[in-house]
């Protein structure tokens, strides 16, 4: 048997890794279509309060976090449906205003008892057969609901527009992922660390955009590519005694490039935002008006974006 | 992607086929001890019916290393793991880590941490507390080995006699001192000095890093003039600089008190060993607390 495998505290970290290796893609395909690849960053952040605000009122830091996420999902969800085309700039906000309170609570906390740097980069090492229960039990929750909601969630993530007009619960199912979103964020922190679950959310699925046509296959092809990035990352680790939450976010790296390159040029992505020519005052769904005199052009508001082949 | 597919099974075999798992002595105890003082007391305690790896490297400070999953692994062999206590924040969650190895862990220092109402991790360096950690190491051998416990009880006699001859030295020159005080660059010797009716004054605080401000420096100069100190204390691992600033200021002599934390490459290379080092610090505390 490979020595990497010979001690129990390996095999529950491969567990572990594994398993955030099939969760966070599976997430992580819808979040980057929405344009909210940041929200594992944003959201780790108020994650960090929460345990920082739960360290200094004795609380415990795995239900402060969870409870600071989802709070902080629906309000990001909230104040984004309002100001849809400045997504990236609602989740900025978040991410300082989280870092913000969580210094003010690590600052108040004369105790100490919380570890940064255990929050930031977790520790696969000391995964425990508890830890490793609430990662399954998170995967399995996130399989179902990507399995029943499959379709009406493809048309949310392309067209929110269309889907509201076609009468989908538009509202009741971003919620759903956001706060599904939140609590695999909350909860897998402090086992893999907020680097590792906010990476695995967007590299695998960044890697399958190259290579996949349909956004079924993008969806299973995270999947795969997050898997390999783990296996190899948690193996390089070992052998090369390297932090495992940067070796697997390296790998991950490293698989974009190689899919980058040998990746083949049809693929899905979001539709461009549709462009408003100040020149015909008008609407255009090009990047660029073909009107002789375009001096220049902003965007215009938000037409919604579909599948297409470029 | 059948590129990409491929390109990955190629370095997937190339990485399993460069691993080799370590072999290790058949028949002996296997022994994890935590930094040098007590693989030291393992060894002397265990002799040949052991075989000791230890994890911190020398030259390394115990407090700030952690270990790599690979040491873990090396960690989940052993069937005893010797540490001090305090010093390695590290000892406790990686023996949590590995709980299904059911290693058994000698915590050598456990109720010889409190000193003049503080909790002060250094009790290897005073003689008469390392021979109650030798003495926990030899009860948790014999209680693991049976077979072999006669052997550890007279390996562990023997030290414990050597150690027996620095603690009547260091009563002596207790009682022989012309000054009760030492100074030293950080806080390692409350142990020793409480053992043996002296008082330690240091530059710094507990941690070798902390620097003293301006002021207490200042006192520390009237204090060393009062008490008439001859020698100012630095140690091997850490900067001299500021004990030989203060001897300067002082008109005293500067000289090593080593708190035995590990061994550097020279020390190796020359033999030196746990009781080479405390004979030499005796002959240090001798010179400024006699002379």
């Amino acid at each position: 048997m490979l020595e990497m495998f010979e001690m129990e505290f390996m095999q529950r970290a491969w567990m572990a890794g594994l398993l955030m290796a099939i969760t966070c893609p599976l997430i992580g395909s819808f979040l980057v279509l929405r344009r909210q690849s940041l929200i594992g960053d944003g959201l780790g952040h108020i994650a960090f309060a929460g345990v920082a605000g739960g360290a200094l009122v004795g609380f415990s830091s795995v239900l402060s976090a969870a409870i600071a996420t989802i709070i902080g999902a629906l309000a990001i969800e909230k104040v984004r449906t309002k100001l849809s085309d400045l997504a990236d700039m609602v989740l900025a906000i978040f991410f300082y205003c989280g870092m913000g309170l969580a210094v003010i609570f690590t600052g108040l906390n004369k105790e100490g008892g919380f570890n940064l740097s255990s929050v930031l980069f977790g520790s696969l090492m000391t995964v425990s057969t508890q830890d490793l229960w609430i990662v399954a039990a998170l995967a399995l929750a996130t399989i179902i609901f990507v399995i029943i909601f499959y379709r009406p969630l493809q048309y949310l993530t392309f067209d929110e527009t269309s889907a509201k007009v076609n009468g989908l619960p538009v509202a009741g199912l971003s919620l759903l992922l956001a706060i599904l979103t939140a609590l695999t964020i909350a909860l897998s922190m402090r086992i893999v660390g907020l680097l590792l679950v906010s990476a695995m959310m967007v590299i695998p699925v960044a890697c399958a955009l190259q290579t996949s046509r349909s956004f079924a296959t993008t969806i299973l092809q995270s999947i795969f590519y997050g898997i390999v990035s783990v296996v190899f990352g948690l193996s390089i680790s070992y052998y090369a005694n390297l932090a495992p939450g940067g070796t697997i976010v390296l790998t991950s790296t490293i698989l974009f490039v190689l899919s980058l390159i040998l990746g083949k040029s049809k693929r899905i992505r979001p539709a461009p935002d549709p462009i408003h020519c100040k020149v015909c005052d008008e609407e255009k769904e090009e990047t660029k008006c073909n009107h002789p005199d375009f001096p220049e052009y902003k965007k215009g508001h938000h037409h919604g974006r579909q599948e297409r082949d470029e | 992607m059948k590129k990409i597919f491929f390109l990955i099974l190629a370095i997937t075999i190339c990485l399993t086929g460069c691993s080799s798992p370590e072999r290790k002595a058949a028949g002996k105890l296997s022994v994890v001890a935590s930094f040098y003082p007590m693989a030291e007391f393992a060894r002397a305690v265990g002799g040949d019916k052991i075989d000791i790896v230890t994890l911190v490297p020398d030259g390394a400070e115990p407090h700030d290393w952690e270990p790599s999953p690979r040491d873990l692994t090396r960690l989940g062999r052993a069937k005893v793991f010797v540490y001090n206590g305090i010093v390695e924040p590290w000892a406790d969650t990686s023996l949590e880590a590995l709980k299904e190895r059911k290693i058994f862990g000698v915590e050598a220092g456990r109720n010889l941490f409190l000193v003049n109402g503080k909790q002060d991790p250094h009790v290897w360096i005073s003689p008469r507390k390392a021979m109650k950690e030798v003495q926990a190491i030899c009860q948790a051998f014999s209680e693991v080995d049976a077979k072999n416990a006669a052997t550890y009880e007279k390996n562990a006699a023997n030290y414990l006699s050597e150690l027996q001859k620095l603690d009547t030295e260091l009563v002596k020159i207790s009682q022989a001192a012309k000054r009760k005080s030492f100074v030293t660059s950080h806080r390692a010797f409350g142990h020793l000095a409480a053992d043996y009716g002296l008082t330690q004054i240091s530059i710094s605080g507990i941690s070798p890093e902390s620097e003293p401000n301006p002021r207490d420096l200042k006192n520390l100069v009237n204090l060393v003039r009062k008490e008439n100190v001859k020698y100012i204390f630095f140690e091997t691992l850490a900067s001299p600089k500021l004990a030989e600033m203060l001897a300067k200021e002082t008109g005293a002599q500067s000289a090593v008190l080593d708190p035995i934390e590990g061994l550097d490459e020279e020390g190796k290379k020359a033999g030196v060993d746990y009781l080479k080092i405390q004979k030499e610090n005796v002959e240090a505390l001798r010179k400024a607390l006699c002379e």
